[in-house]
């Protein structure tokens, strides 16, 4: 396939993801749960950290939609609060690792001197597990919103740059970076405006699937307790927290390990339909 | 500069772009690669020099090499370039990008790959202009947009919005020849820029290229394996065997009496419209490997010429007559062989 058509084939990238249901509801219900999130102290009455002993972990209804956690708060309450915390984690530890992995993929692309040495330290990166890595590197920077994101930024940051290190390899093969440098630009503009605007695709979808690896992650350190410290809400710590009471309020690590569990699948199958609509061999 | 008057007589005036001693040689994983071997050209303003040779003769990397942009794994052994007089060895990487798409400019072999997919050609054009010369943009716009009427293209208007997977391969050459003059370059790198494009379309695009290169008195580095584009284009000859300059003569010359064995069986693989029924003489074997490169004369296991001495001693370019050069030990052929030829 010439490198024509795969731009035009964008056009169609866009159409066949719109076709793809299972795209549609994933989009949907990750939209649907960031707004809640993000709009939580609208949406419920209820304090995230006012405790009441008196209504300590009761079922589900009266008042309480997802019932109370064991020191009476409010679960649904909590799981909103909760949901930020760990969805910002998310977010913005997977941005700051695709930044730092797509910059150290592309310039190993671009610079071929440098490549074998940016990628051994990548394969370094690679050989820890990454639960491993980031609950180290967590127990290394004590808690903290701040470490977690980092943690998490740098367990995905690997994968993304090899991603971007294949992506961007494929592009300078390509004429057009040549003739870019042949009409005199810069090497940063040929960078942005020619290796990156070209190379990625593959890099967005990989980073979508990196997402929900990264949620997991951060409510997997918060479930270890190496996460945020209670009180703090985060869906791990809320998870870890009802396992105390497991038989006796089987509600709050449920709803709480369900909310997480719906969130990684939706990235998921969002990355999957990316990945399957972006595929330039099932055209 | 640009408004320096372009002397006639290319002979007497000094030449615009020299290439002196050039050597170039690719590290690989089974050791260097000579891919230019002692290469020396030069070309005047407002003439056109046609490098002619097969595949992996080197004439790519040479084109390369003259714009600077010879990748990280390839080293210059030896030799300079001058540009109007400057070694450009000497001169830093920003000043050598500055010289690339002003002073001197490249158009690819393949249009269909040598344009960015997702700027369209308008924003490409704006961009080669704002990186040479500062302007507001509606007036670059404009610029590329006579720039690209300026090579024949059908309504630049509605192209310039084009994206290139929306232009046929002919307009998107157009483009990319109206990129690399925009700035009036004095040297014009032509990397076989029909050898990708119908055979209808090749008569239009050489047509343009000798046009805008006469307008502005460019100074043209044709690279080709096609002799039929060479007669048509070309004022000067220079042909390349396996990474060695292995003869130069003025076009006219170079068609009536070649000079090198290898020459002479570039012009008797051509195809004749006039002799039809008479076989072609095609060149038996194919080019050596770069790394296996035959003793004494490159040529010489392919050679029907060839005697004991080609496999030992390597030929020298030597100077004939009226200008001509040749790196054969029996140049002139006519006179040395002229029983057997």
């Amino acid at each position: 396939m010439s490198d024509a058509t795969a731009f035009a084939a964008r056009g169609r990238t866009w159409r066949r993801l719109r076709r793809n249901p299972m795209m549609t509801l994933a989009l949907g219900v990750l939209m649907l749960i960031t707004l809640a999130a993000i709009l939580a102290p609208v949406l419920t009455p209820f304090d995230p950290y006012e405790t009441n002993i008196r209504a300590r972990l009761k079922p589900p209804g009266d008042g309480h939609i997802l019932g109370t956690d064991s020191q009476g708060r409010d679960l649904l309450t909590r799981l909103l609060y909760g949901a930020r915390t760990t969805l910002l984690i998310g977010f913005v530890g997977t941005g700051f690792g695709a930044l730092l992995g797509g910059t150290i993929g592309l310039c190993a692309a671009f610079y071929r001197r440098l490549d074998s040495v940016l990628m051994r330290i990548i394969d370094v990166f690679l050989s820890f597990p990454s639960i491993l890595f980031g609950l180290s590197l967590a127990a290394m920077l004590g808690p903290g919103l701040d470490s977690l994101i980092f943690a998490v930024g740098l367990s995905v940051m690997p994968g993304i740059a090899r991603i971007s290190r294949g992506a961007a390899l494929s592009i300078m093969a390509q004429d057009y970076m040549d003739s870019g440098r042949a009409i005199g630009l810069p090497v940063q503009r040929l960078l942005s405006g020619y290796l990156l605007a070209n190379a990625y695709p593959p890099i967005l979808t990989y980073t979508t699937l990196a997402f929900g690896d990264a949620v997991l992650l951060a409510a997997t350190l918060g479930f270890l307790g190496l996460g945020l410290q209670p009180p703090t809400a985060e869906l791990g710590s809320i998870a870890a927290e009802g396992r105390s009471f497991l038989f006796l309020a089987p509600h709050v690590s449920t709803a709480a390990s369900v909310l997480i569990f719906v969130i990684v699948l939706s990235f998921n199958l969002l990355g999957d339909a990316l990945r399957d609509a972006g595929d330039r061999r099932s055209v | 500069m640009k408004q320096m008057t372009i002397s006639k007589q290319a002979g007497v005036a000094a030449p615009l772009f020299s290439v002196e001693n050039l050597s170039v040689s690719f590290a690989t994983d089974s050791g260097p690669l000579l891919a230019l071997d002692d290469v020396n050209l030069s070309i005047h303003p407002g003439e056109t020099l046609a490098v002619v040779g097969e595949s992996g003769s080197g004439k790519s990397v040479l084109s390369l090499a003259i714009m600077g942009l010879l990748p990280p794994t390839a080293t210059v052994k030896a030799g300079h370039l001058r540009y109007d007089g400057r070694d450009l060895a000497g001169l830093d990487k920003t000043a050598r990008r500055g010289m690339r798409g002003k002073d001197m400019a490249m158009i690819f072999q393949e249009p269909s790959t040598a344009l960015n997919p997702v700027k369209r050609i308008g924003d490409q054009l704006v961009e080669a202009i704002l990186l040479h010369d500062a302007m507001p943009k509606a007036k670059a716009k404009a610029r590329a947009v006579e720039a690209l009427a300026a090579t024949g293209i059908p309504s630049p208007e509605v192209r310039a919005r084009a994206f290139p997977h929306e232009l046929s391969g002919g307009m998107r050459q157009r483009a990319l020849i109206a990129m690399a003059l925009i700035h009036r370059p004095r040297l014009l790198i032509a990397d076989e820029p029909t050898t990708a494009l119908d055979v209808t379309v090749q008569a239009q695009i050489l047509d343009l290229i000798r046009d805008l290169g006469r307008e502005t008195g460019t100074a043209t580095i044709f690279i080709t394996h096609d002799m039929g584009v060479v007669a048509e284009m070309a004022d000067r000859v220079a042909v390349l065997y396996a990474g060695r300059m292995v003869e130069t003569a003025r076009a006219s010359d170079l068609f009536t009496s070649p000079e090198h064995p290898y020459t002479l069986g570039l012009l008797g693989s051509m195809p004749q419209l006039n002799q039809r029924g008479e076989p072609m003489l095609p060149i038996s074997g194919t080019v050596p490997d770069l790394r296996r490169m035959p003793s004494g004369c490159h040529f010489h296991p392919r050679c029907p010429f060839a005697q004991e001495r080609c496999a030992e001693e390597r030929p020298g370019l030597r100077a004939l007559d009226r200008g001509r050069r040749s790196a054969c030990h029996f140049a002139p052929l006519l006179e040395t062989l002229g029983g057997q030829a």
